[in-house]
């Protein structure tokens, strides 16, 4: 049956091999800009944003009662979109549109084309932009960029003693966290033409190499209208939320991931490169061309390890499983169609489990998983939202997807402060247990840095897939607090040189304070949120208190970023929010760009609707979650995550799991008491 | 396993909570609709109750009567479904409010409704947002 062009109507799948192009128009009707004005800001939200200020003064929002708190995190929002988004972008990449693609119906393999009137917003190559006025982002030179040591830091304050474990969660929210980092940013690798960065090391360390070399960030080229600006890096994926990490962020790693590893031919049919038992292709080097022998194929596939193989793997079939479904709901569609449409809908699904299960796992309290679930469905809720559709354009009733597209103060961009909030390798585990699903047996025990790289697939071929979920779905990831860095990515043996080694908690520090990321204070400061004046107010733990005096020499204010996060973890007043995994200073940024990534995006705001997903598609996005792409892929697995609410919680082990716990629920809550209250 | 993370437990807890929130519902749906079949089919004897004078006040007793009942009315798609159907849930609560402090300004007998209605309007908010918050805590 030949289906006609009309939008209103669903979509028109083409029976050609390209994608027919329904909209140049729209694109040419939209004049490029420069910049991007700032938004007015409605007098509610102003109002919003007034009141949190002065709420604010008081006690940090999560102090005060549900009905103040959400709104005060809204206000928070508010200002920050106004005060903390600055453009870096110069110079504009060039951009350039494969013939006859379809910009407004499919998002390009390199980002651009998002914006339509503005094509090189967020796509590869992009810069960063910063959350910080750009007079106060100049990297650090020496000898403040090593004061104190980055070392002494990762000794000190960093070193894993005994693992602090989150208990409310499980390795697969860690092994999320980085599968949707890879799909928002990526720097560059370190500069080889510049001299590299030697961090001292303090007396009496037992480093193998007696020195500690780091290679720069390779900043992004500058231009005249650069001057007098700081240096500005470019992000080499694309900075939109597109499943860029399973597609690649160039036309050649997506040709590379849409190749049958059995024929070694682009699938005509639209899907995904799998083997034949459903695991990913081995490309035995990274994207960038790093060797690593049995490394695994994706979109983005460097810094690899067993949970990122999990997720990929997983959202590879999941591709695969929306192709069937679109091509049953449009038999006529071409593969290429088949594969765009898919591409969205995956895109689109990942962003759905990340802000409505991810994060409230995370943020596990009634105000983080109302706030959460607000962005994405409004104060209305699922269920309004799935019945009748939006009201109106705002945020605040429907949430964002669908709303109007806005980019408030400047042009989309992931940013550096984002990234550095996002440092979260205290997430990892030292050891790794595979065991059997069916009897909890163990099959295999290794450390962490025999899950990486090619030695992930190595755990595959002697583990079956559904008990490699399941062991990580039933350990616990570690707390981000100090002192539970994990030691196995503190002495890393560099894939590209054995015996180089590098200590990634050294060279977090380090990055942040090159890329010019303010300190813990001056960052707070410019969030608007408390300033520690003391290290009594920065964490209530005295003996943290005192290791902090004395690495910092007692001043607050040289306090990193990154320990300062983690120092907070104890600090009632103004520190981690209760029932939270991370800071209160990370969840400030988040929740500015946790918004911004739907809200700039037009795949989630004028375009998320079924004449651009499809209405199978679409659909599709609604009716599913983590648990039924679990469901579908790991259907054994089932009793053991049927009991929990959240699929990045821990999942009962062992046999006749999810069994037994039923009836003990109903008795226990005849009780009464929810634990989540508020002390 | 902490319970707050078993979806049996925590859609068991919400469930206990939407049964709570019923019940006070129930009852003050029922007390309400007998007040407002009372107010229309014996307005002298409400009239009488709250020393409104005679005949010349029947009718607005009468006509208050029918506004009770249709506020009921309208309520019982959130009484059978607290949950989905929250805006006559949300302004039968507001409404007890209003209709509370209403009563105080009238004075008089009024004064006897006021802390019924208040009273019941607090209760029902109490319970209505734990249901929220129980409901919310068994979402992933």
């Amino acid at each position: 049956m030949k289906r006609s062009l009309d939008l209103t109507d669903g979509p028109a799948p083409p029976s050609g091999s390209s994608l027919v192009l329904p909209c140049p128009a729209d694109a040419s009707e939209r004049a490029p800009r420069p910049d991007v004005a700032p938004a007015r800001i409605p007098a509610s939200e102003r109002l919003v944003g007034w009141m949190t200020l002065s709420l604010s003064r008081i006690q940090a929002w999560h102090r005060w009662p549900f009905l103040i708190a959400v709104p005060m995190v809204v206000g928070h929002r508010t200002i920050m979109r106004r005060l903390n988004l600055t453009d870096t972008q110069t110079v504009p990449p060039p951009t350039a549109l494969p013939p006859e693609f379809d910009m407004r119906g499919a998002r390009t393999a390199d980002g651009s084309f998002n914006d339509l009137g503005t094509p090189w917003m967020g796509m590869a190559g992009a810069r960063f932009g910063r959350n910080m006025p750009l007079d106060r982002t100049f990297g650090e030179t020496p000898p403040t960029l090593f004061a104190p040591s980055p070392r002494l830091i990762s000794n000190r304050l960093l070193a894993r003693g005994d693992f602090v474990e989150v208990p409310h969660l499980n390795v697969l929210a860690a092994a999320w966290i980085q599968f949707m980092i890879h799909d928002w940013l990526s720097h560059e690798s370190g500069d080889r033409c510049a001299a590299p960065h030697e961090i001292p090391l303090p007396q009496g360390d037992d480093w193998p190499e007696g020195r500690m070399t780091v290679l720069p960030t390779r900043p992004d080229r500058r231009s005249a209208a650069d001057a007098g600006r700081p240096a500005a890096y470019a992000n080499t994926e694309t900075g939109w939320w597109d499943g860029s990490q399973i597609y690649g962020s160039s036309l050649e790693r997506q040709r590379a991931v849409r190749t049958d590893p059995a024929t070694g031919r682009v699938l005509s049919d639209g899907k995904l490169g799998l083997t034949a038992d459903g695991l990913l292709p081995l490309a035995h080097r990274t994207a960038r061309g790093k060797a690593d022998r049995n490394l695994e194929l994706a979109g983005v596939n460097g810094n690899w390890w067993i949970g990122l193989s999990v997720m990929h793997t997983l959202f590879a079939r999941e591709h695969n499983a929306i192709v069937d479904h679109l091509r049953d709901a449009y038999p006529d569609a071409c593969g290429e169609w088949l594969f765009q449409k898919a591409r969205l809908v995956n895109a689109a699904l990942t962003a759905k489990i990340h802000t409505v299960e991810w994060t409230p796992a995370l943020m596990n309290s009634p105000e983080g998983r109302m706030v959460m679930r607000g962005n994405f469905w409004g104060l209305l809720g699922e269920h309004y939202a799935r019945a009748f559709g939006r009201v109106g354009t705002g945020e605040i009733l429907s949430g964002i997807p669908g709303s109007p597209t806005e980019h408030h103060a400047a042009p989309y961009a992931m940013t550096e402060e984002f990234a550095a909030v996002y440092r979260m390798h205290s997430l990892m585990p030292d050891v790794f247990s595979f065991r059997h699903h069916a009897d909890d047996a163990e099959i295999l025990r290794r450390d962490l840095a025999k899950v990486a790289g090619g030695q992930a697939r190595e755990i595959h071929e002697r583990v079956a897939f559904a008990d490699v979920v399941y062991s990580l779905a039933t350990s616990k990831p570690g707390a981000l607090v100090l002192h539970n860095y994990p030691n196995g990515l503190r002495r890393l043996d560099r894939l590209d040189a054995n015996g180089v080694y590098l200590d990634m908690a050294a060279v977090d520090i380090l990055r942040d304070r090159e890329r010019g990321v303010p300190r813990y204070c001056a960052f707070r400061r410019h969030i608007n949120a408390h300033v520690p004046r003391t290290f009594a107010e920065l964490t209530d733990d005295v003996t943290w208190q005192k290791e902090l005096d004395e690495v910092y020499g007692g001043n607050i204010e040289a306090v990193d970023l990154l320990v300062g996060t983690l120092a907070e973890s104890r600090s009632v007043r103004y520190g981690t929010p209760p029932a939270f995994g991370f800071s209160d200073t990370a969840f400030r940024i988040f929740i500015l760009m946790a918004s911004r990534r739907l809200k700039s995006d037009r795949f989630y705001t004028e375009d998320f609707r079924p004449e651009i997903y499809t209405p199978a598609g679409f659909a599709w996005i609604q009716d599913n979650a983590l648990r039924s792409v679990m469901e579908r892929h790991c259907p054994a697995l089932r009793p053991h995550f049927a009991d929990a609410r959240n699929l990045f919680f821990p999942w009962a082990k062992g046999a006749g799991a999810g069994e037994a716990r039923t009836g003990a629920a109903s008795e226990r809550s005849s009780r009464g008491g929810a634990p989540w209250t508020k002390p | 396993m902490d319970e707050a993370l078993s979806l049996a437990w925590t859609e068991a807890e919400a469930r206990s909570r939407e049964a709570a929130f019923r019940r006070l519902l129930l009852i003050a749906l029922m007390t309400e609709g007998a007040w407002g079949s009372v107010a229309v089919t014996a307005p002298a004897w409400i009239a009488s109750l709250l020393e409104l004078g005679g005949a010349p006040v029947l009718g607005w007793v009468r006509a208050c009567g029918g506004l009770v009942l249709l506020a009921v009315y309208l309520q019982i798609p959130g009484l059978l479904d607290p949950v989905n159907r929250r805006l006559g849930n949300i302004l039968g609560i507001g409404g007890r409010f209003v209709l509370a402090a209403f009563c105080l300004c009238l004075g008089g007998r009024f004064l006897w409704l006021a802390p019924l209605e208040g009273g019941l309007g607090l209760l029902l908010s109490i319970l209505y947002f734990g249901l929220f918050r129980a409901v919310l805590m068994s979402r992933p």
